[in-house]
């Protein structure tokens, strides 16, 4: 979840960057989830386009995202070549427990006794 | 037409009155939000209860006049245009087939003019991913719907071009049932990615979680036209090619459409199909997460 407070003396421009480098760093936005158009954040957050425009440009340079051209924005992986093979690995797990409406402790449960075996 | 058939038109005319009526009663609007609430187990903050009950009665207005123009337009066509020996149930299943599609294209016209903003001086809250139509809608809707309309226009090709047109009452009953409900998928695949391409602004978590429940409930609205559609093309066609025919594969496939059906309605109440986007979008929900928007912020 991304929250722009208008009163804080921090600009939003900033606030909404470093709730990205947070949610990337902590997992939060795993690696490959899709980002909201530039537009649709603008409008749901009541920022400019530029101002998200601008903020996708720094975290794509500095590596938290990636631009697939027209499909969109890419959380990218992060870490090392093994840590990142593993986040892609994840994502396609996370991804098709979610189409299988199984639930999250469940899921848990058996990659840790995948990783136990 | 004949008795029993306008007895149907009447009922869905007056019962869609009726609805337009209630959505204007205050009374009606918090009882079906709160029931709403109970039915998705989300609870609802008591500020956000007026809100979301006008968006639900402007959702379920448009609906209502829309299956009221649409059953008295196909209604007042049929009567005219359709001889009078022609199936009654056929008719019939028309005029409910087009209650359908009205219920969808007012709930489109609703869904797609709604509006929300938030106080410019307010926090703001956003989901940090994307999100698409099927993060809204369950697959046994989603993919049934599609399923049922690509199987009701295979049905009028094969009828078209290996069978001798039976009974030209019931071809045209099939061509109708596969036509409108091709229409009403177009209609709901183009709908309903505008609906889930608009904003949401909002201004805490409860209002996000409540903006999501009013998209999946137009969603669910929208889809259940060609979902209805399809269906009553492939039971009508097979019933009655077996009918005409004599033929026993047509009969065992319309009890296997049957059945199916069955299996699809038990299955859409053990998983709880309507609170699909709550399991989706917000696995990891607490009641803590939806305070009001200072808490959010802070």
């Amino acid at each position: 979840m991304l929250t722009i407070d208008p009163k804080s003396p921090v600009p939003p421009f900033e606030q909404l960057r470093l709730q990205f480098v947070e949610q990337v760093r902590s997992g939060e936005l795993a690696a490959g989830a899709k980002l909201p158009t530039v537009r649709r954040l603008a409008d749901d957050l009541g920022l400019a386009p530029n101002t998200v425009a601008r903020c996708y440009r720094e975290l794509e340079r500095d590596g938290f995202i990636e631009t697939r051209g027209r499909n969109g924005s890419f959380v990218s992986a992060q870490g090392d070549p093994a840590a990142q093979q593993a986040q892609v690995a994840a994502r396609a797990y996370a991804d098709r427990i979610k189409q299988l409406g199984l639930s999250t402790d469940d899921a848990l449960a058996w990659v840790a006794a995948a990783l136990r075996a | 037409m004949d008795g029993g058939t306008w007895f149907i038109s009447i009922l869905l005319f007056v019962t869609s009155l009726a609805l337009i009526a209630l959505s204007f009663v205050p009374y009606y609007a918090r009882y079906s939000v709160l029931r709403y609430a109970q039915r998705l187990e989300l609870r609802l903050p008591s500020h956000l209860e007026g809100v979301m009950g006008r968006r639900l009665m402007a959702r379920m207005r448009a609906g209502a006049i829309g299956a009221a123009v649409f059953v008295a337009a196909s209604s007042a066509s049929l009567a005219w245009l359709v001889e009078p020996d022609i199936r009654s149930n056929l008719v019939g299943l028309l005029v409910i087939g087009a209650a359908f599609v009205g219920i969808g294209v007012g709930t489109a016209v609703a869904a797609l003019a709604a509006s929300s903003s938030v106080a410019p001086d307010q926090p703001r809250v956003a989901r940090a991913g994307a999100v698409a139509v099927k993060d809204y809608l369950a697959p046994v809707e989603l993919v049934g719907a599609r399923v049922v309309v690509a199987g009701a226009v295979l049905l009028l090709v094969w009828v078209t071009v290996f069978t001798s047109r039976y009974a030209s009452v019931d071809y045209v009953g099939i061509t109708m049932f596969s036509i409108f409900g091709v229409l009403s998928l177009v209609l709901f695949e183009v709908a309903s990615r505008r609906i889930v391409d608009q904003s949401q602004p909002a201004g805490s978590t409860a209002e996000l979680v409540w903006d999501d429940a009013i998209r999946a409930s137009a969603l669910r609205d929208l889809v259940t036209a060609p979902l209805a559609l399809g269906v009553y093309s492939l039971l009508f066609g097979f019933v009655s090619v077996a009918d005409a025919n004599g033929d026993v594969v047509f009969g065992l496939l319309g009890g296997i459409v049957f059945v199916t059906l069955l299996a699809a309605a038990i299955v859409s109440r053990v998983t709880r199909t309507q609170s699909y986007f709550v399991r989706r979008l917000w696995p990891d929900l607490r009641w803590s997460d939806t305070a009001d928007a200072t808490t959010d912020a802070a």
